[in-house]
């Protein structure tokens, strides 16, 4: 019930977004500002540089708007397509100076995580790993199991079939997997 | 028909996500592929459980106000660049590109346009003037009839005009506009960033100056903001310290791309506001002042002395400042 009724105010939300109202769009602003901020953060990893290109996503969502059918649009999927596309800009754009590999969400200036997570290499490692993966390959991983989306809610933000994200999703746990095996040579049942 | 193992797989963690099943009653269903479940079901139940982060409260806090004045300061660059459309139809003819030839043929279509008396009123507006537009009109024609190594230079030179434009509002205590310059502030900023990526493999030496002269304009942009920090209300404060921090961000990126070794060592001249601020690899932080709200900085040994003359002292002019006489500070 109480999803039925959050459903219905975020529909009329989006009604008065689409309709030129910035505070409907605040307000839808404030309700996916954390999920799309974590996503971004996992993708890029540098906690300054995520809150600048959420508040773009949002950016580009409030200027997509005028062009953009709403009859059916799914406001979830839309703005964490968005998002995605401003992760691939933001890589090729500054492709020279940003590494993959070197990126860590749990790098020195954020405070919080590495305070409690400063020993677990574990959980260093295994975001490392999933950071090594194909684009698609993060964003299921990203999508399903860190920001815990569903399965039809990944497909529609991926733009494919549920079949299809099913078998990304096996097959990126898999590569994930021979990733981590890889660097741990001796010890085949890590992970 | 054999069921895929990735259906399998879904099915289990869907399961396990519902509570209908535990790990290893799931892999007593499917024996077959025991070993290759047990390992990914623990997988993803390790990326489950990785930290989820938060945004900094801050930020989220301050995020929602400086959103709207983002939308606002890009919809006041939308409407520019439409009016300077007429300008750009002349970018197909060569002899436009010329930075120097561009800004006088943009200048005389701008003081044709709108007249000489409002050209020269709009060079000294201010965020939230009537003739502010005009003023970044002109500044967009400038950018679009210009190469891309010189409209980089002009970015920069722009950065430094918003940091004056702060200075200034603040002189005349029109905070409630601090907001939209300095996200303007970042704007430019780091349109003069990506251009540097774009031109660096194509025009390295170029691409090398240019970076050296957007490091000091970052150094000295920030001193001086970081100065006029305790000045200001909480609100604008807010703006003006995620401008700094957006500008070191860039000043990282640069410092990345473009080591300080790797440059070419040039003579150093006095730039417009950085005549009071020595330029500095260390760019100062919010979080680096001291009480009175001076930036701290490590590398710099020289004493600082007390402005005598605020309007001047943040954002000068033009005119070098002499060494200080003042007596070191302890």
């Amino acid at each position: 019930m109480a999803s039925h009724s959050r459903l219905n105010s975020e529909n009329e939300l989006i009604e008065r977004a689409f309709n030129g109202d910035r505070d409907a769009f605040g307000e839808l602003y404030q309700s996916y500002l954390e999920q799309i901020y974590r996503y971004v953060y996992y993708r890029i990893g540098d906690q300054y540089e995520a809150e600048d290109l959420t508040e773009t996503v949002f950016i580009k969502a409030w200027e997509a708007i005028p062009h953009t059918e709403k009859k059916g649009l799914k406001f979830k999927a839309w703005i964490y397509r968005i998002a995605r596309n401003g992760v691939v800009d933001r890589y090729r754009t500054h492709r020279q100076n940003v590494s993959l590999d070197e990126t860590n969400p749990l790098s020195d200036n954020d405070a919080n995580p590495e305070a409690v997570y400063q020993n677990n290499e574990t959980i260093r490692d295994l975001i490392r790993h999933v950071r090594r993966l194909d684009q698609d390959f993060q964003d299921v991983i990203l999508y399903r199991f860190i920001l815990g989306l569903s399965h039809a809610e990944t497909a529609e933000i991926m733009n494919r079939s549920e079949i299809y994200v099913r078998v990304l999703q096996y097959r990126a746990l898999k590569k994930l997997r021979e990733l981590m095996v890889k660097e741990m040579p001796g010890d085949e049942t890590a992970g | 028909m054999k069921q895929p193992v990735d259906e399998i797989l879904q099915e289990c963690l869907t399961s396990l996500e519902k509570g209908d099943l535990t790990p290893d009653q799931c892999l007593e269903k499917y024996p077959d592929y025991r070993d290759e479940l047990a390992i990914l079901i623990k997988l993803a139940g390790d990326l489950k459980a990785l930290p989820q982060d938060q945004p900094r409260p801050e930020f989220v806090t301050s995020s929602p106000a400086r959103l709207q004045q983002r939308i606002d300061v890009r919809r006041l660059q939308a409407i520019n660049q439409k009016r300077i459309g007429i300008i750009k139809m002349t970018k197909g003819v060569n002899i436009f590109r010329r930075p120097a030839f561009a800004f006088i043929i943009a200048s005389l279509l701008f003081v044709l346009l709108v007249g000489v008396g409002t050209v020269n009123a709009a060079s000294v507006a201010l965020p939230g003037d009537a003739l502010y537009p005009v003023k970044i009109g002109l500044e967009n024609a400038q950018i679009s009839l210009a190469g891309r190594d010189q409209a980089i230079a002009l970015r920069i030179q722009f950065a430094n005009t918003r940091a004056q434009e702060i200075n200034g509002l603040i002189e005349e205590q029109r905070y409630s506009e601090i907001p939209v310059a300095a996200a303007s502030l970042e704007n430019t900023v780091q349109g003069a960033v990506q251009g540097l990526n774009e031109i660096k493999n194509n025009q390295p030496a170029e691409a090398s100056t240019l970076a050296e002269k957007l490091d000091t304009t970052l150094s000295n942009n920030n001193t001086a903001l970081n100065r006029v920090l305790t000045k200001v209300p909480e609100k604008a404060k807010k703006a003006i310290e995620h401008a700094i921090l957006v500008s070191n961000q860039e000043h990282n990126r640069v410092e990345n791309a473009f080591p300080p070794a790797s440059r070419p060592t040039a003579t150093p001249e006095p730039t417009e506001i950085g005549t009071e601020a020595t330029p500095t690899n260390q760019i100062g932080t919010p979080t680096n002042l001291n009480p009175a709200g001076k930036p701290n900085n490590g590398h710099n040994n020289k004493p600082t002395e007390e402005p005598k003359n605020e309007h001047h002292t943040v954002m000068p002019p033009g005119k070098p400042t002499p060494e200080p006489h003042g007596k070191p500070t302890p």
